[in-house]
């Protein structure tokens, strides 16, 4: 799931799921259902090799070959081929035959390491499909293309959350953020490309990681780009002052103009939560994935909204909101509570 | 014009299989039963998936890489213990990477569980309810006189209708006087032991083979012809009043039906279901809004080589119907169209209400959403 929550936005790629057809099944029932709450009702295009008991009794490396036949015969620019735990355990040489068909052929056929559950978790699926999307950095073909000249910086997002119901709101906030510095953004790895957009990835003047608990996209982004890296989206109001220096800093801009807008946004923002002052929430840090007391403490210093365990339940975000953007919705939201 | 019908696509590639897999009928067919524990010895991800689509609890093992390297049986009995004290009956269901590792549990099993593998490379969803019955019914090895009345078959809790069936269907048997023996699935396991001879099914799709089947309740003819031959069954049994109810619900269709001829041309139809449901929207498409069936694939045919999502959008997009019957997956691919959802999966929110589609209320139920929905009315 985390391997497609990648690949499957890739626009014309194919993704083929090597075992049963079950397995593509309920990923693409969850897919859809999680796509819905984005309004988006256009289903990617996922292949399976319908793995059967023969199959897994004598090989799925037939099935294989006989599915990329096929999903090759529908003309796509890339396809990515996502073992499952069926696969894997029966030992399938999946890389193999997609280096086969990568060699034989003009069109690149990339696996993903994420073999179901003996593939680690669904953020080990997203990382390795990352991973292996990074392939087209420098081109379809894997040789880098020299750099063009621009006249204005090439910024890429990493690793956008593509299930998480606010994506697309996320990344408004990030671009609006980056307009107040005159900035926009040229990539979006990976969402909603093609497979030629990813050659500039390589081309990046700086990357933004959408969220990076262990490190590992920042260190896989040190693999195609020497652009500097912001590992994180920015959290609340003081978060996105930070996030505006740092672009700034990154690309040697004048922040001073971008910051003067932001605190006049942030200051509409305070005031228009100012019946919430005094107010208790009571709340579970279950869903938050980085809960930081920065938040809670921010929560507190500009809205007068405290901590208290005698407080109003709240609802918990799944994610901690991006930019002061985010955190008025999120309280928008709780002042239906408190 | 000729209608578009995939029932037999001869590929690896069609895409997205629209139907569940094995483990996903087969925990569906023991979570009907009240006192029976399932225990899904699985990933989190199959586990996840089985319990979006099967509303009832489910324990599970949630397994990781660890177990398949040393077996599961560890991490399995750790949850068996946990909550066999909370049933009369434990049933194991081994999905695909278990049920290849083929380990032997029965030293730590309680008394009486059973151990059933359902790997998705096995079947589908049908098949893997059936699998689950059978090893139900051997369990339970009926040594009691069968019980008096008519069984009611095809209860499976991922059909969003099957809580409304039942109901519908005990109302009806209740009205003839026809008293009701086992659910299957549903009510209690210990039922199975004394089921009765006789059977009347809500939703052939998922056929448990328990009793003599009699005819379904799926369609105003079937019905009719079911209660005719239960009629002959249990000459005790009343069945004036429901022959009564069937021809003023008949009386309605109709009425509501030409209503809507008077102002529209017959719609051009899209039907995606089971065998047994889209032969039901069918006959009453047909029979009473005149309705030309334009598109149509099954997810159970008869040849088991079901269409994909793949093949399925080639056909939305070759033909256009004015409504589409089926899953939201179709509803997914042409957003456009008039929709009423009668197959898995549906949006969740979709179907809250336990409404049937069979008896004399689910068609009364399923023509008023077919004709709401054509004429844009809700």
């Amino acid at each position: 799931m985390g391997a497609l929550a990648v690949t499957a936005f890739v626009r014309d790629a194919v993704t083929l799921i090597h075992g049963p057809s079950g397995c593509a099944h309920l990923n693409a029932t969850l897919f859809q259902t999680t796509l819905m709450h984005q309004d988006r009702f256009a289903l990617p295009e996922i292949l399976s090799s319908s793995m059967s008991e023969q199959d897994v009794i004598f090989g799925g490396e037939d099935a294989l070959r006989t599915s990329l036949d096929e999903a090759v015969a529908l003309g796509p620019d890339a396809v990515f081929v996502v073992p499952t735990c069926v696969s894997e355990t029966i030992g399938d040489d999946v890389e193999t035959i997609c280096s086969e068909y990568s060699c034989n052929g003009d069109l690149p056929v990339v696996m993903v390491r994420a073999g179901g559950f003996l593939g680690g978790t669904f953020h080990d699926g997203f990382v390795a499909a990352l991973e292996a999307a990074a392939v087209f950095a420098g081109g379809a073909t894997g040789a880098s293309e020299p750099a063009r000249q621009r006249d204005y910086p090439v910024i890429t997002i990493v690793g956008e959350k593509n299930l998480e119901s606010e994506v697309e709101e996320n990344y408004d906030e990030i671009s609006r953020l980056l307009g107040l510095l005159g900035l926009t953004v040229s990539l979006r790895y990976v969402r909603d490309i093609t497979v030629g957009e990813m050659s500039l990835l390589s081309e990046s003047d700086l990357l933004i990681i959408r969220d990076d608990p262990d490190g590992r996209i920042e260190e896989l982004c040190s693999s195609f780009s020497a652009a500097p890296v912001i590992s994180g989206f920015p959290e609340g109001l003081k978060g996105s002052f930070a996030f505006l220096q740092s672009v700034a800093g990154c690309l040697g801009l004048d922040a001073g103009d971008a910051l003067a807008a932001e605190t006049d946004y942030q200051a509409a923002i305070i005031a228009s939560f100012d019946d919430l002052k005094g107010l208790s929430i009571a709340f579970d840090s279950f869903g938050f994935q980085n809960a930081t007391d920065m938040l809670f403490a921010e929560l507190e210093e500009y809205f007068g909204i405290t901590l208290a365990a005698s407080g109003t339940p709240i609802p918990v975000p799944f994610t901690t909101p991006v930019g002061s953007t985010g955190l008025r919705l999120m309280l928008r939201e709780w002042r239906r509570f408190l | 014009m000729e209608a578009f019908s995939l029932t037999s696509q001869k590929s690896h590639c069609q895409g997205v299989d629209l139907w569940p897999c094995a483990v996903t009928g087969a925990v569906s067919a023991a979570a009907g039963f009240s006192d029976v524990g399932v225990v899904l010895n699985a990933s989190s991800g199959c586990s996840y998936y089985v319990e979006y689509a099967v509303p009832a609890t489910i324990h599970c093992t949630y397994l990781t890489e660890e177990e398949v390297v040393f077996g599961t049986a560890s991490r399995l009995r750790e949850v068996v213990e946990s909550v066999s004290s909370l049933y009369e009956s434990i049933v194991v269901i081994n999905s695909c990477v278990p049920a290849l590792m083929a380990e032997d549990y029965s030293d730590f099993l309680p008394e009486g569980a059973i151990c059933v593998d359902a790997p998705g490379y096995c079947g589908d969803m049908s098949t893997g309810y059936r699998q689950m019955i059978d090893a139900l019914c051997s369990r339970e090895n009926r040594t009691c006189e069968p019980a008096e009345g008519v069984n009611i078959d095809g209860l499976c809790s991922v059909d969003r209708f099957s809580p409304g069936n039942l109901t519908e269907a005990q109302r009806l048997l209740a009205m003839a006087e026809i008293p009701v023996a086992a659910l299957c699935s549903g009510g209690t396991l210990d039922t199975l032991n004394r089921a009765a001879d006789y059977t009347l099914s809500v939703n052939p799709a998922f056929a448990s083979g328990i009793g003599t089947e009699r005819g379904s309740l799926l369609g105003m003819s079937a019905m009719e012809a079911a209660f005719s031959d239960l009629a002959r069954q249990f000459p005790d049994a009343n069945v004036s009043l429901l022959f009564d109810e069937y021809a003023a619900t008949e009386e309605i269709i109709i009425k509501e039906c030409d209503r809507y001829l008077r102002r529209h041309d017959p719609p051009a139809v899209g039907i995606f279901a089971t065998t047994a449901y889209a032969g039901y929207a069918t006959e009453l498409l047909s029979e009473y809004l005149d309705a030309e069936i334009i598109c149509s694939a099954l997810r159970d045919p008869a040849s088991g080589e079901r269409p994909g999502l793949r093949a399925v959008r080639e056909m939305l997009n070759q033909e256009t119907p004015d409504l589409i019957l089926g899953s939201s997956f179709e509803q997914a691919m042409a957003p456009e169209t008039s929709f009423v959802g009668i197959t898995f999966p549906l949006r969740s929110g979709s179907v809250i209400q336990h409404r049937p589609l069979c008896g004399t209320e689910g068609a009364l139920a399923l023509t008023e959403r077919i004709l709401h929905t054509l004429t844009g009315t809700h």
